[in-house]
């Protein structure tokens, strides 16, 4: 027993020793080499994706004789590496920004402003959410606009069409709900920002407006507002659209039970489409324009991202070099097709070749897209939870949504004033 | 013991005696598969989890057992991005563990042997340091490291750890020392070793088991950490530790709770595998440290 | 040990004298220097550093531009006069105890059982402490896969032995049941220790006190409640404050399985601090949350001090 303890300990030793040498061998090597950037992405949710990142990533290097350090960064976890590389002052070069955090951390001087000559190409909401102050901090790189992705094959077997308006996807939710075991509609939760905050604009309203001064007041709790999120949430406690678990559905979720057949709806962008027609033989899949609200309108939320340059950069030519090579038209055109999302530009998209279902993605981004008010409380809003939060105690039927709105918009409020 | 224990001094019939303790027997194990079933249940269900095929993953009615064994998902964690985080696990809670053993060991044999001034408030600072929380620590300690330039290393990671694991190993060990007779190191001493020596070759080797255990103690503490981790390393995904790369790893696209089960399992086992070797003492050890103070 | 200084010569006598005063000043000093170092520059200070902070409306930009300005105690105004916050500080206490109160209970019941002689008694100590050595990130991951609400193991149990409202139900919706599912995941982590701790007061009981209780007649419950667990009394009331300031430190379970959701109901003292910190770049009030933690804390180790003073004594 003793030697058997004595092995053991005398491995354990050895093993301290081992990792502590490799631990002091491991530092990082920051190096000093005047032609390096370091450029944060996203990660991409598919391998070919990435392969192509890297592929581009590896031509920039041979033709400007570069060295570039690109790390994918998890969006769940983004914002706050965000923050922590602010914090630190260790930031990266080059990155993708989502649009909502570009106005967010722009305030904070962490970008160089972007010289673009010719504003106009860009899609306007895209545009505008990287430009807080009227000044660009992110150039577009991508963009995408949520539509209603559908399963043609239950809809066809129970003879109904895609929804045109609020009252045709209530009508058809409940016809799929009463006809099949299925699920209607993604009523979801925790992920409800961009599913539910359109939906104001859908009804007619606005979720903020901006004063002559400039300043924002949030007009949320609007009667517009909340027609949008009672009628949101009625698809969940009324009509049952959605299973119980639901209140903490992402669209992740959303995406899994549409594709395992259990819910024959969802709101998503091209990439969803993507996830849920590959490698699918079960049923088939359609994509519609967004249900109409009572105002007429089909707004979605502008989606995608920038791509900025930190202020802290310690080769900035080099690094713009990087933006401008990433958003040239043929290799943008390549990426967004990839990713089912659009390029940034006008011009962009009129260039692509689209499909039946590109086309009503397209639609929707050129004709139908809006972006959240491009203002530097907006990313702690989301950080808060403020949104769903509404959304979620709706949903549980603990509060009414004029009372919950009022809440919002305080807050709100306040955020605006900082 | 217990059944002679029942004889004594009773003057009931043998017969309902019998009865009576075969129905306190059948509660007993009644009782004993209920916390057993509560306590490996979920271990196993991430067992089976881990081993079978999707299809027998995401149904209604559970497949306890798996119809055929998946080991794919073990090469893919090993392999993959895991095999990175799992090595981080690996040095950064090491580093943290030989750091601080040397450290407290030595604290706590001084500890144990000498008189110092103020001693009652310095082990009063190292007991109530093991209770405070981390949350409180975070900011500052961020700062710190940030101002160190260690932030997104190993350095940082350990560092911060060392917070926590040095008061309690120190703890431990003082405990341990306490319970090696000091006439040990006095009649070294008598044939003319120095205390230091005294040190290294009678009490070292006579506290191992107590090393061990402290160690093993402070490895768990660093391996298992998640707010130090998933705030320090944020904006360097390739320093990531196990834990924060699994709780990332359920808010991804698609939850792939096969993947996520197996990656649990490589995180658990070499957890439970030193805490059975050592569990004893270190049970002792804590209970010592916590009783007799 | 004095009679070989008597018999040594005056020069090693000398240097024995300079190895004493190294042995008894320099020595000590020398061996606990890195200890206290990484003791007071990694607690001490901090809490000091966070003290200072929580005066302060540090943000992001005390990293970029080095400004921050010392606000008074507006923080912990906010703290105590935010409704939110108010209700996070009771939550973090209401349910810290009820933890508590469910660990001790079980981890005693267990310890009981444990003393009990039976076949395969070892095996069952040995499964009984696995719960405590499963990484925390990877306990609440398991337990979040059991109750899941499709798929999940504790779903399919409850409606298979008859109760329909499960089938398909969502323990996560509500903060009061998704409470119910942390809290049995902690009480899964945290009673094996307490069991193996009474295990080990239990059998240090000598087993003729319990005969003598016999012979007066006292029954098995009387006998735990009456004599065994009153000479455990400063064991149980150490591992009670044990666990509450594990309690009050939870933030790893709640941030897997809930994140602190459905609309921020389900977080705890911890979780709001940090999300404070680290998504609202609020610096100062986090660290003012910090605070508040930290002097509950603080409270309940004094208690705990107290108490091994007392069996010390």
């Amino acid at each position: 027993m003793r030697t058997i303890t004595r092995t053991i300990v005398r491995t354990f030793v050895l093993l301290l020793v081992m990792t502590v040498l490799m631990a002091a061998g491991q530092r990082e090597q920051v190096s000093e080499e005047s032609n390096e950037v370091t450029v944060w992405i996203m990660q991409p949710g598919s391998a070919t994706l990435q392969t192509m990142l890297e592929r581009f990533t590896e031509e920039f290097e041979a033709e400007y004789d570069a060295s570039v350090n690109l790390v994918f960064q998890p969006w769940g976890t983004a914002h706050d590496a965000f923050t922590t590389a602010i914090a630190t002052g260790d930031v990266p070069d080059v990155a993708e920004m989502g649009t909502t955090w570009t106005p967010e951390f722009g305030a904070i001087g962490a970008f160089a402003p972007q010289e673009i000559d010719d504003l106009s190409q860009f899609i306007e909401a895209v545009l505008e959410s990287g430009a807080p102050e009227g000044i660009p901090l992110g150039v577009p790189w991508y963009a995408g606009a949520r539509a209603l992705i559908y399963n043609r094959t239950v809809f066809d077997e129970l003879g109904l069409s895609a929804p045109e308006n609020w009252e045709d996807l209530i009508v058809a939710g409940q016809t799929i709900r009463a006809e099949t075991d299925m699920y209607a509609f993604s009523v979801v939760g925790a992920g409800a920002n961009h599913f539910v905050l359109p939906k104001v604009w859908q009804a007619g309203g606005e979720i903020a407006v901006q004063q002559a001064d400039g300043s924002w007041e949030a007009t949320i709790n609007s009667p517009e507002g909340v027609a949008a999120f009672e009628f949101y949430v009625s698809m969940f406690t009324e009509y049952g659209f959605a299973p119980a678990g639901a209140l903490n559905w992402t669209v992740a979720d959303a995406q899994t039970a549409f594709r395992n057949g259990d819910l024959a709806m969802f709101l998503g962008l091209g990439p969803n489409y993507g996830v849920v027609t590959r490698d699918n033989d079960a049923f088939e899949v359609g994509v519609a324009l967004m249900p109409a609200g009572p105002s007429g309108r089909r707004d979605t939320f502008a989606g995608g991202s920038h791509l900025v340059r930190f202020a802290g950069s310690r080769n900035p030519d080099l690094a713009q070099a990087y933006i401008d090579f990433l958003v040239q038209d043929e290799r943008i055109a390549e990426f967004a097709s990839e990713v089912g999302f659009f390029p940034g530009t006008v011009e962009g998209i009129e260039a692509m070749d689209l499909n039946e279902v590109q086309t009503v993605f397209a639609e929707m981004l050129l004709n139908h897209s809006r972006s959240y008010p491009p203002n530097a409380a907006w990313g702690r809003f989301e950080g808060a939870q403020l949104f769903t939060s509404a959304v979620q105690r709706m949903m549980q039927g603990s509060v009414d949504a004029q009372t919950a709105l009022n809440e919002v918009a305080r807050e709100m409020n306040q955020g605006f004033a900082q | 013991m217990n059944a002679n224990r029942d004889f004594i001094g009773t003057d009931r019939s043998t017969a309902y005696h019998r009865m009576a303790r075969i129905a306190s027997l059948t509660g007993t194990y009644f009782a004993a598969i209920l916390v057993g079933l509560f306590a490996v249940g979920p271990i196993l269900w991430m067992i089976s989890t881990a081993l079978k095929p999707n299809a027998e993953i995401f149904t209604r009615t559970p497949v306890l057992i798996p119809s055929t064994v998946v080991w794919d998902r073990f090469v893919i964690v090993l392999t993959g991005d895991f095999g990175r985080y799992l090595l981080n696990s690996i040095i950064v809670s090491f580093s943290t563990v030989a750091l601080s053993v040397t450290a407290a060991a030595m604290a706590g044999w001084v500890l144990a042997r000498y008189p110092i001034p103020l001693k009652r408030y310095l082990l009063i600072l190292i007991l109530g340091a093991q209770m405070f929380p981390f949350v409180v620590l975070l900011i500052p300690i961020f700062i710190l490291v940030r101002q160190l330039g260690l932030i997104g290393t190993y350095g940082g990671l350990v560092l911060a750890y060392l917070s926590f694991t040095t008061p309690l190993v120190v703890w431990i060990l003082r405990g341990f020392f306490l319970s090696i007779p000091i006439e040990l190191e006095e009649s070294a001493m008598v044939d003319g070793a120095t205390r230091v020596q005294a040190f290294r070759k009678i009490i070292l080797p006579m506290a191992l088991p107590g090393i061990a255990s402290a160690s093993v103690f402070g490895f768990i503490s660093a391996w298992n950490e998640l707010l130090f981790a998933l705030s320090f390393n944020r904006n360097n995904p390739s320093m990531h530790t196990l834990p924060v790369a699994l709780q990332q790893f359920i808010g991804r696209e698609t939850t792939d709770w096969g993947m996520i089960m197996a990656a649990s399992l490589v995180f658990t086992i070499p957890v439970v595998v030193f805490f059975l070797l050592t569990h004893k003492h270190m049970t002792k050890g804590m209970v010592m440290g916590a009783v007799k103070g | 040990m004095s009679g070989i200084e008597i018999t040594t010569p005056l020069h090693v006598r000398r240097r024995l004298r300079g190895r004493r005063l190294f042995e008894a000043r320099i020595l000590p000093a020398l061996f606990l220097l890195p200890a206290g170092l990484f003791v007071f520059g990694l607690t001490v200070w901090p809490v000091f550093r966070a003290f200072q902070l929580s005066f302060t409306d540090a943000n992001l930009a005390m990293f970029t531009t080095g400004e921050f300005n010392y606000v008074g105690l507006n923080q912990y105004v906010s703290v105590f006069t935010s409704t939110f916050f108010r209700s996070v500080i009771l939550r973090t206490a209401v349910f810290g105890i009820a933890c508590v109160a469910l660990t001790m209970t079980v981890g005693i019941s267990v310890s009981l059982l444990l003393n009990r002689d039976f076949k395969g008694r070892t095996v069952l100590a040995i499964l009984v402490i696995l719960p405590w050595a499963v990484p925390r990130v990877a306990a609440a991951i398991v337990w979040q896969w059991m109750f899941h609400d499709q798929f999940g193991l504790m779903n399919w149990l409850l409606y298979s032995a008859g109760f329909e409202l499960f089938r398909g139900f969502a323990w996560f919706n509500q903060p009061v049941i998704a409470f119910t599912a942390i809290a049995i995941v902690i009480v899964w982590q945290s009673f094996p220790f307490i069991a193996v701790s009474m295990l080990a007061g239990l059998q240090s009981i000598p087993g003729e006190i319990h005969d003598a209780a016999m012979i007066d007649g006292a029954g098995a419950w009387q006998r735990i409640m009456n004599i065994t667990l009153p000479m455990l009394k400063s064991l149980v009331l150490v591992l009670t404050v044990i666990s509450t300031i594990w309690a009050f430190k939870i933030f790893d379970q709640v941030f897997v399985m809930t994140a602190g959701g459905p609309a921020r109901q389900t977080e705890l003292l911890a979780i709001t601090t940090w999300r404070e910190a680290f998504t609202q770049h609020n610096f100062g009030r986090a660290s003012a949350l910090a605070m508040v933690m930290f002097f509950i804390l603080a409270g309940i180790t004094a208690v705990y001090l107290r108490l091994i003073r007392e069996e010390e004594a």
